[in-house]
């Protein structure tokens, strides 16, 4: 046993205590691969399309996991920024014409949150405008 | 699913025994595509022929869409006599088993559904050519026909979308201020809705069958309805239905070049505003398809993954609405 070098048997330091790794986003992310990676390659048709799916599903999953917390608090902002203490309160003062005189500020600040949500459901979707 | 006590093969055959006299159904195979119904093909073969047919079912469990395909039967052979290219109708009706699903039995038409391919494929390259005209001329076709031909067909008749579409919205009780952004513009810039004819409503690639040449057929007439014929046109501009490319109309064209066919074949002037104002009006439709389908995964009524992926589909749309506002606010 003294003859085998045991100096990188060091396992990455657990982020999810009390539970042992792989982490849930871990495990997502190892069910993405495994069904890009082994299984896709392999299938056909329908299956295909679904599993194409599935793991687009669950990359959806992995994004909303690691941005949540920085963009949850970049919501509070815009929040205050607008005076408003969440969605349903911003989507009542929009429909009782409160930001009429502020539109373009309203649009931005709008971007802004649909931008933190694309970033998650689908960050290929972005692109610059176009003319009609 | 289907099984095979209905929808089965034997069941088919009992049920085109009556039109097309003995009847042996084989390779029957479920096709992909299509959130709200089931499509299978297979073939029928008499004494005299073999026939591929097609047959779509309502998708299970969804109030919502029965009777779909059964109505939407009906408007494809008023379709049919009024010269738009669509599949001729074999039979339809309810299955009659306990929680009664609507069909329809069709010819299988040759021909690419699947927008993608049609968009990038060289074997449709001739195609593509002319598909704006195309869908500019059976468009023409469909809102040329007279209101009258579908008495007895339950369509609603939508003088005021806004309001028709802000309704739906606001019973899915799921606030979206991006939506309401959309909505309050739409309202501030509305062209004046000047008639009502008879309209798809789901008019894009996707639900048109090209073949070599052209268009073949126009499918998918499930949300048919009376109402402004502009819409039509927007929503093949909306830039789902572009399918990944840029060129504004259906991935394909340019609005001048789809107001100039529509033009010439409707003897209808659209101005780019009022097409604009309708794709605009399209993509936050869209978008709130999108929340509904999702909603019926988030409600139970059915536990398909497309469907719960098309949820998240509803930030693309916004992102669109922003985008297309901000241009038009510049």
């Amino acid at each position: 046993m003294n003859n085998v070098d045991m100096s990188d048997w060091g396992l990455p330091s657990r982020t999810n205590y009390p539970y042992d790794a792989p982490s849930a986003i871990e495990l997502i992310q190892a069910v993405e691969e495994c069904i890009t990676e082994e299984v896709l390659p392999g299938s056909a048709g329908a299956t295909k399309w679904k599993l194409r799916i599935a793991a687009n599903a669950l990359k959806i999953a992995v994004r909303e996991i690691e941005r949540g917390n920085s963009h949850r608090d970049a919501l509070e902002t815009i929040f205050n920024d607008l005076e408003v203490i969440d969605e349903p309160d911003l989507s009542r003062k929009i429909k009782e014409g409160d930001y009429d005189d502020r539109f373009e500020m309203l649009q931005e600040k709008l971007l802004s949150i649909v931008a933190m949500k694309l970033e998650v459901a689908n960050p290929s979707y972005f692109k610059s405008v176009q003319n009609p | 699913m289907s099984n095979d006590t209905v929808f089965g093969a034997d069941w088919l055959e009992l049920r085109l025994e009556e039109i097309l006299g003995i009847t042996e159904v084989s390779k029957l195979i479920r096709l992909s595509g299509g959130a709200n119904r089931e499509t299978w093909s297979f073939e029928a073969s008499t004494k005299e022929k073999c026939q591929s047919l097609i047959m779509q079912i309502d998708r299970d469990g969804m109030d919502r869409l029965n009777g779909t395909c059964e109505r939407e039967s009906r408007i494809l052979q008023i379709a049919k006599l009024n010269g738009v290219p669509v599949p001729t109708v074999v039979t339809s009706g309810f299955s009659g088993a306990p929680g009664s699903r609507s069909f329809s039995i069709t010819e299988k038409m040759q021909g690419e559904t699947i927008a993608r391919k049609i968009l990038r494929d060289t074997q449709w390259q001739k195609a593509r050519e002319g598909l704006i005209h195309d869908m500019a001329k059976a468009l023409a076709a469909i809102h040329k026909i007279d209101k009258r031909r579908f008495v007895g067909i339950e369509l609603s008749d939508i003088r005021d979308p806004l309001l028709s579409l802000t309704s739906i919205y606001e019973a899915l009780n799921d606030p979206h201020p991006t939506f309401d952004f959309a909505f309050r513009w739409l309202r501030a810039n509305q062209p004046e809705i000047s008639e009502s004819t008879f309209v798809h409503g789901d008019f894009r690639l996707g639900n048109l069958l090209i073949d070599s040449s052209g268009l073949n057929a126009v499918l998918d007439w499930e949300i048919a309805q009376f109402g402004d014929p502009i819409q039509d046109l927007g929503w093949m501009c909306v830039r789902a239905w572009r399918f990944g490319n840029d060129q504004r109309v259906a991935g394909i064209g340019s609005y001048h070049e789809l107001i100039d066919s529509y033009g010439q074949e409707s003897g209808r002037n659209v101005s780019t505003t009022t097409l604009l104002w309708w794709e605009i009006f399209g993509t936050l439709r869209w978008g709130i398809i999108c929340l509904q389908m999702g909603g019926d995964f988030r409600k139970g009524r059915t536990n398909s993954l497309e469907i719960a992926a098309i949820g998240r589909r509803v930030a693309e749309n916004e992102y669109d609405l922003l985008q297309a506002i901000r241009e038009v606010i510049k």
